[in-house]
């Protein structure tokens, strides 16, 4: 066997073990790795064979290059490895703030809905307590869902201030608002049926904000 | 990684670093087998630096400003038959981190003879 013979096998088994610390990194580290060490490689035959080195002589010199360096090849993948985690958690975070993002510009938009609407129905039930041409009895069922509606109104107008802050309170009162403007209006059964929407997505932002924090800690 | 205090070198880093400033003085770039071959010169008969010590060294380095690197063109490799080589240069941050280094290293280590 010639001496350039007996180093090609050894080129590829050290490319091997590179192949073999790089797997799992990202495309670009690995490769730039791989490169790098088949130009040393390369280069180091070229010059072994320029000075006129023997063969094993050469061989021996790598593999002990090779042997030596090997701790550090897997200390290196492990530091690269925890790099890309850190990216990967980096990134998998901006997307779920974003969504998070998302999430309250709706709640902020439902909330001022619910809120308007809440005052709708206080104006226009507390309106039979004046109006001329109601009975008694409209007047005592207007004025006690009509107090209702204001409490209701107050509770949205403090939870759309509130969202960022206190997003499981805030939710969960939108939640409540959103249904008693809503329930009772049986002729309006598509009503009833938005106001139930609207409260489930509250019901929802409230339990995801809750868990916000934790899954922010534990990233 | 090597936990150590900010700014110190490990004394392969410093011997990467005097080594790739005499490239520089040179006008020359330096890659990773010219450099293990400079450094080993200089090492009464050690061989050369192990590949997974230079190249997390050099990349370390790097990610600390002490050098910069850049891929050589390919077609130049290919016209000369061989793998493309990546090619560093000290920077002045490196320059000055070195001098600081050496500044602080006892004087029975002198940067072309310390031990890896």
């Amino acid at each position: 066997m010639t001496a350039r013979a007996a180093r090609e096998p050894l080129t590829s088994a050290v490319l091997a073990w590179c192949d073999w610390y790089t797997r799992g990194l990202p495309d670009d580290v690995a490769s730039q790795r791989r490169d790098e060490l088949a130009s040393d490689l390369h280069d180091h035959r070229t010059d072994a064979r320029l000075r006129g080195e023997p063969g094993g002589r050469h061989a021996r010199a790598v593999t002990v290059r090779a042997i030596l360096g090997a701790p550090a090849d897997l200390s290196w993948r492990s530091y690269q490895l925890r790099i890309a985690r850190s990216a990967r958690r980096q990134e998998e975070n901006m997307s779920a703030t974003s969504s998070r993002d998302g999430r309250t510009t709706v709640a902020y938009v439902l909330g001022g809905v619910v809120a308007a609407w809440s005052a709708v129905v206080a104006v226009g039930l507390l309106y039979n307590l004046v109006a001329p041409d109601r009975n008694d009895q409209d007047r005592v069922w207007g004025a006690s869902i009509g107090l209702v509606a204001v409490v209701c109104l107050g509770l949205a107008v403090w939870s759309v201030t509130a969202l960022t802050r206190h997003p499981r309170a805030a939710g969960a009162s939108l939640a409540v608002a959103s249904v008693v403007t809503t329930v009772w209006m049986t002729w309006f059964l598509w009503l009833a049926a938005v106001g139930a929407l609207v409260a489930a997505f509250f019901v929802v932002y409230a339990v995801r904000s809750s868990r916000a924090p934790r899954e922010a800690v534990l990233a | 990684m090597v936990r150590r205090r900010a700014g110190a070198l490990l004394p392969i880093e410093e011997r990467i670093l005097a080594a790739g400033i005499e490239f520089g003085r040179a006008g020359e770039e330096f890659h990773g087998f010219a450099l293990a071959a400079a450094m080993a010169d200089g090492q009464d008969g050690r061989g050369l630096t192990a590949h997974g010590t230079l190249y997390k060294a050099l990349g370390r380095l790097a990610d600390q400003g002490l050098l910069t690197s850049r891929w050589e063109d390919a077609e130049v490799a290919a016209s000369e038959g061989r793998p493309r080589r990546r090619l560093y240069r000290v920077t002045g941050v490196g320059e000055v981190a070195l001098r600081r280094a050496a500044g602080a290293t006892p004087a029975h280590r002198s940067l072309g003879t310390a031990p890896a």
